[in-house]
């Protein structure tokens, strides 16, 4: 019993826990169902215990210790949970947990009996890789555990491996995550070189490397960590991945594995290499600001339902990185308070993602369990068949959309204060970036509601399009109630934003060596970017206001109009399915204001028998143009092979040539040789 | 009279090694590897002699026997149980390979000072000429076509490299001179059966072909 009183066994702990289930997992993999319970009822207990460490790590300061020594090399390797790493551990914690509880009512329809062992065990060694990742004290162990998260979730996407697509979004994962970890290979090698040291507390102390060398190593890491955070341009992998994996595995690489990438940017590119850059923090806002709108766009023009949900995940880890890199700009310009409200919107926006997007990945695989197709157009009328997923999707579409009183619109709220204070209070070119971020912050946020309006409305509402749509049951309990364990936190952070914060505070302290915590004189129920006062918002009263104003709305419809019910007017026509707004239709408008950005193309076919003028079929198909993918890797990848293709004439399957590469070699190295002296 | 037989057999080895690049019948090929043999020999019993190193003499003896004798009617029994045509096909012509070998034997001496032990005298040239002889049989290896020719320059390599031992150390311990010996025995056979087997599949001891194995 003496184990459970000493914390600095908790994580070690948290990570046997899922190692040990992802072996029994293995053990049963004769009995599926069995397996299910045994694998997921584990990564919820482990899950339980990452919780419990971050929040004992928040309340009470940072637990270390090791994990493994080696005495004859004299490495030791260790963890240390820091309050950032804390942090990110709350939000593993707390998604995976909901999310290993869905798996065990989601699996059985999703993917073959016979793979749920192989699932289960890759499940749980991607959460024990990712919470070795968010407590790694040093260099080893960071590497090992990030290779070994990539290669689970490479195993988990891959799940329906029978699919092309599929297999060719697990190999283009695996591609972009490798040349990802290159980068940071290389940046920790240099890191590590310079100061002879594997460990964190002398690697990222910020004084190892100076000039030059801190941009070059910027530059490598922003790339490492930015290929898993998804931002625009080194997206490309994700809206492939996210939708090929079964539904459960998508919440968990959006709402975790995403997050793994961001926490990697604030160890190392915010708060590792020194005080950083202003260079370095509107870069970070420029990426940012991008992913946001580009992510949105592409969004909108989805018919995909986790295709979307996939690309607002770009959307989204484009708000984390305006707010970071606020943050960091003001930090290297010497604005603590603001750099404290820019990192604290960022942490915020952290957590809230992971919340909704792990609950709306949650419901679209309930309607894609529940109807066996992600096609928004094939969709319809849920509502009435799928009540409580409808709800549940209702809440996380208006938490992603930042309406208040849900928790997407106090992050979202931050993020603006950060920048529209920045513009206030900071000098020369740093001043203009700063609203013109905050400009494309807004017009995100309303893209994306007219996005989830799509979604919602072309999914759940009207009348069912397809016949997979007519028979759609409701998802089982195991599946509804962690929807509804999320979308209740979602709400409950809404309106309680200053609970939250007050544990972001203690993060803050930390990285920015603040003296009075930032947030100090807010309540539990206010949301403020500083202790100034004036710009404080309760987030408790935005709400009793709404509901006030729908209430009297309702009142005054009633009493105005005195009802009458009839069928809508088809004008003589009998409407039906096919006659209703489609979600293509819905979103073409905004599509033609932004066709400069993403270059639609569309085919109209008309099939007719006698005239043209009476169509039998109308085919209509659009396509939106993969910029990035054509402008950008397509170079990219064909210089590769070109080069390579020049290369195998080396590889000339002759035994001469061989020889000679070895006489010319050993002739070149004793003249070499012979010449030094 | 010790240090000229020893550098004038070691020359020797140099010029059997460029005769084999010039020449182009496979029998006289052999002979003079096994000519080659016999010229290190000399030099391993000049150095028993002057050096008072017994041991050396048993390394001699076998290198006379085994690299000076059986071998070479080994080899000379292959070809002519896979009756192959008799001379060598080189891919450069005899003027440019030995063009080029004079340039490897320039390698091979400026090289040489820069061993520590054999800075001058003697050992000097006995590594040079090593260093040459191993460079002039790499070249072989890479230009000769049949597969027994390449036998005869990894053979010649060989040589060269016990040269260059006998250089340095002025003779190795008799253990790793024994293994070498045998090695060199075993590895003859080996690539004699292989020879049969490269013949009997391809109609052909030509080692280019087997680039068609490649995938």
């Amino acid at each position: 019993m003496d184990i459970l009183f000493r914390r600095e066994w908790w994580l070690p702990g948290a990570v046997a826990v899922y190692v040990i289930t992802a072996a029994a997992s293995l053990v049963f993999v004769r009995r599926p169902r069995l397996c299910g319970v045994v694998a997921f009822g584990g990564a919820i207990v482990g899950s339980a215990i990452v919780v419990a460490v971050a929040v004992s790590v928040l309340a009470r300061g940072p637990i270390g210790g090791p994990l493994m020594t080696h005495a004859a090399s004299g490495m030791a390797f260790g963890y240390l949970v820091t309050p950032l790493a804390a942090w990110f551990l709350l939000v593993l914690g707390l998604v995976a947990a909901p999310v290993a509880l869905y798996s065990i009512g989601y699996l059985p329809h999703a993917i073959p009996a016979a793979r749920t062992a192989a699932v289960g065990a890759s499940f749980n060694v991607l959460l024990a890789a990712v919470a070795v990742v968010f407590a790694a004290a040093d260099v080893i162990t960071l590497l090992f555990a990030w290779e070994i998260m990539t290669l689970a979730t490479a195993a988990l996407v891959a799940t329906e491996h029978e699919i092309r697509s599929t297999r060719r979004a697990a190999y283009l994962y695996l591609v972009m995550s490798h040349a990802g970890t290159g980068c940071l290979i290389a940046g920790f090698l240099v890191l590590a070189s310079a100061s002879g040291s594997w460990s964190f507390d002398v690697v990222l102390a910020g004084n190892v490397v100076s000039g030059r060398w801190r941009d070059v190593l910027f530059v490598l890491f922003f790339l490492g960590f930015g290929v898993k955070a998804g931002v625009i341009p080194l997206h490309v992998w994700l809206p492939e991945a996210h939708p090929a994996a079964p539904s459960s595995i998508s919440a968990l690489m959006s709402a975790v594995l995403i997050k793994a990438g961001i926490y990697g940017l604030f160890r190392v590119c915010a708060f590792g290499l020194g005080v950083p850059d202003v260079n370095w923090g509107l870069a970070v806002m420029a990426v940012g600001a991008l992913s946001a709108i580009l992510g949105v766009l592409y969004a909108l023009a989805q018919s995909d339902l986790k295709r979307m949900l996939a690309y607002s995940t770009i959307e989204n880890a484009g708000i984390i990185l305006l707010g970071l890199g606020a943050g960091m700009t003001a930090a290297a310009l010497g604005r603590r308070q603001l750099a404290a409200a820019g990192i604290a919107a960022s942490l915020f926006h952290v957590l809230n993602h992971a919340l909704f997007k792990g609950l709306l990945f949650l419901s679209a695989g309930g309607v894609v369990a529940a109807t066996g197709t992600r096609h928004l157009e094939a969709l319809g009328g849920l509502i009435r068949r799928m009540p409580w997923t409808a709800l549940f999707f209702l809440v996380g579409a208006l938490a992603v959309s930042g309406l208040p009183p849900l928790n997407g619109f106090a992050s979202e709220w931050l993020t603006f204060q950060a920048l529209l204070l920045g513009f206030a209070s900071l000098p020369g070119v740093a001043r203009m970036n700063f609203p013109l971020a905050g400009a494309l912050l807004a017009m995100t946020s309303a893209l994306v509601a007219a996005c989830f309006v799509k979604a919602f409305g072309t999914a759940f509402l009207a009348l069912p399009r397809s016949r997979a749509a007519t028979g759609a049951h409701e998802s089982l309990a195991v599946m509804l109630v962690p929807q509804g364990l999320l979308a209740a936190l979602c709400i409950g952070v809404g309106l309680f934003p200053g609970v939250v914060l007050r544990s972001i505070d203690t993060v803050l302290v930390s990285l920015l060596g603040l003296r009075v915590p930032p947030g100090a004189r807010q309540t539990a129920l206010t949301l403020a970017p500083g202790p100034s006062g004036f710009d404080h918002v309760t987030p408790m009263v935005l709400a009793l206001t709404l509901a006030a104003a729908a209430f009297a709305a309702a009142l005054l419809a009633a009493a105005r109009v005195a009802g009458r019910r009839v069928p809508t007017w088809g004008c003589g026509g009998v409407l039906g399915p096919g006659t209703e707004y489609t979600g293509t239709a819905f979103s073409k408008p905004l599509m033609m204001i932004f066709k400069t950005v993403l270059r639609p193309t569309r085919e109209v076919e008309a099939l007719a028998d006698v005239s043209p003028y009476f169509p039998r079929e109308v085919r209509y198909r659009t396509a939106i143009e993969p910029v990035f993918e054509r402008y950008l890797y397509g170079p990219l990848t064909s210089g590769i092979l070109g080069v390579a293709d020049r290369l195998k004439v080396l590889q000339a399957g002759s035994l001469h040539a061989y020889l000679a590469y070895v006489l010319a070699l050993g002739v070149g190295l004793l003249i070499w040789l012979g010449g030094k002296r | 009279m010790a240090n000229n037989i020893l550098v004038l057999s070691a020359a020797g080895m140099l010029v059997t090694a460029y005769l084999m690049v010039g020449q182009k019948a496979l029998f006289t090929a052999i002979r003079l590897y096994g000519a080659q043999s016999w010229l290190l020999a000399v030099v391993g019993v000049t150095i028993a002699l002057a050096d008072h190193r017994p041991h050396l003499f048993v390394t001699a003896a076998l290198t006379a026997s085994l690299k000076g004798l059986l071998i070479p009617w080994f080899l000379m029994r292959v070809v002519d149980r896979i009756g192959i045509r008799r001379e060598v096909e080189p891919f450069l012509n005899v003027p440019a390979s030995l063009l080029i070998c004079l340039g490897l034997t320039v390698v091979g001496y400026r090289v040489s000072t820069g061993f520590p032990e054999g800075a001058t005298g003697v050992a000097h040239h006995v590594i040079g000429v090593g260093l040459s002889t191993l460079l002039i049989g790499l070249f072989l290896m890479v230009t000769r076509k049949k597969a027994i020719t390449q036998i005869l320059a990894l053979l010649t390599v060989e040589n060269a490299v016990f040269l260059i031992a006998l250089g340095i150390t002025s003779g190795m311990p008799l253990v790793v001179e024994l293994g070498i010996s045998f090695d060199v025995l075993l590895a003859v056979l080996v690539l004699g059966i292989l020879v049969h087997r490269i013949v009997d599949r391809f109609e052909s001891m030509d080692v280019s072909r087997l680039s068609q194995l490649k995938g």
